[in-house]
């Protein structure tokens, strides 16, 4: 009998017993409210996010098209006003029975400097359509995320990130903002203009009002390689500091229920170019799923087969523009928990999660490892680290997170880390302050922006102790 | 990591119902990239949210004036649409991609790419 068949027939004695976890939506998962008409007679739409499990009923949703009309929505509309921009974050950074405020009209590549190397963008352009206007200005950012979904504004305000010991936050690379306080006042701020407002705005939770625009440092547009390929877990961990201080970008997956890590390192090149093929991740994150249905009663057999179904990975590279390369399609939903932590922590947490995690037999996206250089802003999770280390689990959008959540974050406080803004933590305002040293600034200059807290969910009052 | 899908998966993709789109015509494919609404404000709106999906087939997404896809979605009526449009549906997230769209964009956007518009 061929392996793959053996495989194959194995799979399916345990078929019958496992099938129907497939796609079972868990009891736990909060279910997002009705529809329902208000007062002015009109419909209400449920709001969720992106992963479905932040949810709310807006009275109002408001693209505005003008500055002026900006103003008067900040000023005027129902609050909460919750600025959206993708609906990527996992924490509840947006939900309000207010106002959803969208800058979708607040896009595009506005000016550049091609001297400075500086770009002025509209704060609501998607990440994912700025390759093309930047590399036609002859710019390139100096990194991108691993999703580029999201949008400018919404990126920085909660300090998204993407690996790379030597490259910050995409907030870290901002030179100047503009500002439209809850009051209306339209604020221009830099290191040396509104100084103590650009520091707390640079990522600020969408907490002091709405960043209309931003100016970028950039690079000139270059091609990079990206190289990935696939080492028993514990061989890629023991490598892992060289690995990331040798590469322009590295990141590591380990797969839980198996001995094997994919690495992923990106280097400048002067190669031609030599496109990604089809994007294959989702394919195999929902086949890593399959393969839970079906093993998850036995971890032993589950990682006998993904260490052998592992050995015939091949090595990939591929050559393209900078922009094409940093971003992959993750089209399976997910929920997300992130902590970054002082870089020397990095692995001997890991190492914890790693059995943390497969004591959740329902786990099966990768767990993902990055480093990121420190930067200034007052809430950056960055904040004084030279580099930071970032561990990220994911967990499968249909299926309560929080018992898997809840161990992991366990681990990760005692060691002084820090949640990303944008992804589900439990910290409460006291844990807070105690992890940014600049904390109580940041919240006099919230309050002295916007006294009124329009622009505080519950989420943010709680996190603030506002 | 595409090993995994033939090592472990091949005989058992149905467990869970996968089910492949039928593949659009060329024509309709070709339609979709350039279709675009006459109202330029629903353009606008159009190439920033659904178009990155509906007008292309690479994705599986049911692509934009491809009636014939559509007929059987159109069939289950406007609140249907709209209720899978806000709440997500198969590939599509919550909203689609526009976070902060009203009932009525919500249906603008479903009529144009359903061809509902057009007439008979």
């Amino acid at each position: 009998m061929k392996r793959r068949d053996f495989l194959a027939s194995t799979l399916g004695l345990a078929a019958g017993a496992m099938l129907p976890g497939c796609d079972d939506p868990g009891s736990a998962m909060p279910q997002p409210p009705a529809a329902t008409t208000g007062p002015d007679g009109k419909r209400r739409l449920p709001w969720q996010n992106w992963a479905g499990y932040q949810h709310c009923l807006p009275a109002e949703r408001r693209a505005p098209a003008s500055l002026d009309e900006l103003v008067d929505v900040l000023r005027n509309a129902p609050g909460p006003v919750r600025p959206v921009g993708a609906g990527h974050s996992f924490a509840p950074l947006v939900p309000t029975d207010g106002t959803i405020l969208s800058l979708r009209n607040f896009e595009g590549l506005l000016a550049h400097d091609p001297v400075a190397m500086t770009a002025t963008l509209g704060a609501g352009s998607r990440l994912g359509d700025l390759g093309e206007p930047l590399t036609a200005a002859g710019q390139a950012l100096f990194n991108m995320p691993d999703i580029d979904e999201q949008s400018l504004a919404g990126a920085m305000a909660t300090a998204t990130h993407g690996t790379g010991s030597k490259l910050g936050a995409l907030h870290s690379y901002l030179t100047a903002l503009t500002l439209v306080t809850p009051r209306g006042d339209v604020l221009e701020c830099s290191r040396q203009r509104n100084a103590e407002v650009f520091d707390a705005a640079r990522v600020s939770l969408g907490s002091l009002g709405v960043v209309t625009q931003v100016t970028l440092r950039n690079l000139p547009t270059h091609a990079l390689k990206r190289r990935v390929w696939i080492e028993p877990a514990d061989a890629l961990i023991e490598q892992f500091d060289r690995l990331a201080a040798r590469h322009h970008s590295f990141e590591m997956y380990l797969l839980p229920f198996c001995s094997k890590a994919v690495a992923i390192s990106i280097d400048p090149t002067s190669e031609p170019v030599r496109p990604r093929g089809p994007e294959q991740d989702n394919d195999a994150v929902m086949d890593m799923k399959r393969a839970r249905d079906l093993t998850a009663w036995w971890p032993g057999l589950r990682r006998w087969l993904l260490d052998r179904a592992t050995q015939e990975f091949q090595p990939e590279e591929s050559v393209d523009v900078w922009h094409r390369v940093f971003p992959s399609s993750r089209a399976v939903r997910f929920n997300e928990m992130e902590y970054h932590l002082p870089r020397e922590q990095l692995l001997p947490a890991l190492r914890q999660v790693r059995e943390a995690v497969e004591r959740h037999p329902e786990i099966f996206f990768p767990i993902e490892v990055r480093v990121v250089k420190g930067d200034d802003a007052w809430l950056s999770p960055f904040h004084g680290h030279e580099a930071s280390g970032s561990i990220a689990v994911h967990h499968y959008h249909l299926e309560d997170p929080l018992p898997c959540f809840a161990d992991v974050e366990a681990l990760f406080k005692p060691l002084g880390g820090r949640p990303h803004w944008g992804k589900m933590n439990t910290l409460k305002a006291a844990e807070l302050a105690t992890l940014y040293p600049r904390w109580n600034d940041f919240q006099r200059v919230r309050r002295e922006l916007d006294p009124e807290g329009r622009m505080l969910n519950p989420y943010l009052k709680q996190a603030f102790g506002a | 990591m595409n090993r995994l899908v033939m090592c472990l998966c091949a005989a058992l993709l149905a467990a869970c119902g996968a089910e492949a789109p039928p593949a659009a015509s060329p024509a309709a494919a070709a339609a979709a990239a350039t279709a675009t609404p006459s109202d330029p404000k629903l353009a606008r709106l159009y190439a920033q949210t659904c178009k990155s999906c509906h007008a292309f087939a690479a994705g599986g997404a049911p692509l934009t004036g491809d009636r014939a896809a559509r007929q059987p979605r159109v069939a289950q009526g406007m609140a249907v649409l709209l209720e899978h449009t806000v709440a997500g549906y198969k590939g599509m997230p919550p909203l689609g991609a526009c976070m902060d769209c009203t009932e009525k964009e919500f249906e603008a956007l479903i009529r144009f790419m359903a061809g509902m518009d057009a007439g008979p």
